[in-house]
């Protein structure tokens, strides 16, 4: 059975003409809506802005971009002086806030059971497999998490990718 | 790390090694390399046909104003289209938030324009201004994978994030474009 993730990792490649379907994936595009339409889609994508015309002269580029880099920097002024001290005290009086509210945070209710501040009412509606899926993709401690999203993302299906994207209400 | 690629041509590390070392012509050949298809990146973003050689100048003055902080880990090009982005972004800004594009908005140059191919145009003009819409890291995923077909690792290096993320943004991307193009 074709997976639909291999597949869409294969679009870009096919439709660069770098590789080609297999008869097996051709057989599944022919038979699946959702893999057919992300195709079309990456076809369509990987041909925009082929109509636009542009024919840059290097070296004109590079000369103009040569004599920029030749231009004395200008030196930092006065009121961007004030604006970055004015920011970093922003930035301490923020910090000392969030401290200070997270001071206020109801304590854990008796039993040792932490009374969440934010209810999640889209979760309640997931299965036990569903809702383990969600809790898998967000095993790693946020201190080993880095950029955008978590990690671990990358080892899901599509399927799972879309059950973590609906848990999170888009 | 080799000076040249399988098929005998510089490669992009040696030339910015040569133009760091004083050889000026070097850049011009990194600029014949990557211009064309920086500009078509920044046409498919949403860039104005006519601001374009402006965004594409920008885009390599901050390059080469700050090689050293490319040091190989994504290609150059990859490296380039993130500073793209961010020309882009600083643009957007100072107009601000006019939006350059709407769906009647025909920015596409003049061209004769043949029954036969009148529905594809107007297909890729509405490809366009979707994708002119989405966030940036979306945009940005979507474009690299669909038109260079740079994989997850490395945008995620140079978008600064994981490579799962990236594949969350690009199926985010596509989930939104599919509703414009069907």
């Amino acid at each position: 059975m074709t997976d639909p993730t291999h597949l869409s990792d294969r679009m870009p490649a096919v439709a660069a003409q770098r590789d080609t379907w297999s008869p097996a994936e051709l057989a599944h595009l022919a038979g699946c809506a959702e893999c057919r339409s992300e195709w079309v889609l990456v076809r369509s994508g990987h041909a925009l802005g082929e109509e636009f015309r542009y024919e840059p002269d290097p070296d004109a580029i590079a000369d103009a971009v040569a004599g920029r880099l030749r231009e004395p920097v200008a030196p930092v002024g006065h009121r961007r002086r004030w604006w970055a001290a004015g920011l970093a005290a922003a930035s301490v009086a923020l910090f000392l806030w969030g401290g200070r509210m997270h001071d206020r945070l109801p304590p854990a209710a008796d039993g040792g059971e932490l009374h969440s501040a934010f209810a999640m009412p889209e979760l309640d509606s997931l299965s036990t497999g569903e809702l383990k899926d969600v809790l898998d993709s967000f095993d790693s401690p946020l201190s080993e998490r880095r950029g955008v999203g978590a990690q671990g993302l990358g080892d899901l299906t599509d399927q799972e990718l879309e059950r973590v994207l609906r848990a999170g209400g888009v | 790390m080799s000076a040249m690629t399988e098929s005998g041509q510089e490669t992009d590390a040696s030339l910015i090694g040569a133009y760091r070392a004083g050889d000026e012509r070097a850049a011009s050949r990194l600029v014949g390399r990557h211009a064309q298809a920086l500009g078509r990146f920044l046409y498919s973003s949403g860039a104005n046909p006519g601001d374009v050689d402006d965004f594409v100048q920008d885009t390599f003055f901050r390059a080469f104003r700050r090689l050293e902080s490319w040091r190989g880990e994504a290609s150059f090009r990859s490296w380039l289209f993130t500073i793209g982005g961010n020309v882009l972004k600083d643009d957007y800004r100072r107009r601000k938030g006019r939006k350059i594009l709407s769906i009647e908005d025909r920015d596409v140059a003049d061209r004769a324009d043949p029954e036969g191919d009148l529905v594809a145009s107007d297909t890729q003009e509405r490809l366009r201004v979707g994708v002119a819409a989405l966030p940036r890291l979306q945009r940005e995923v979507f474009l690299l994978r669909v038109q260079q077909g740079t994989d997850y690792a490395e945008i995620a290096t140079v978008l600064g994030t994981t490579p799962g993320a990236a594949r969350v943004h690009y199926h985010h991307a596509v989930r939104k474009l599919k509703e414009l193009i069907q």
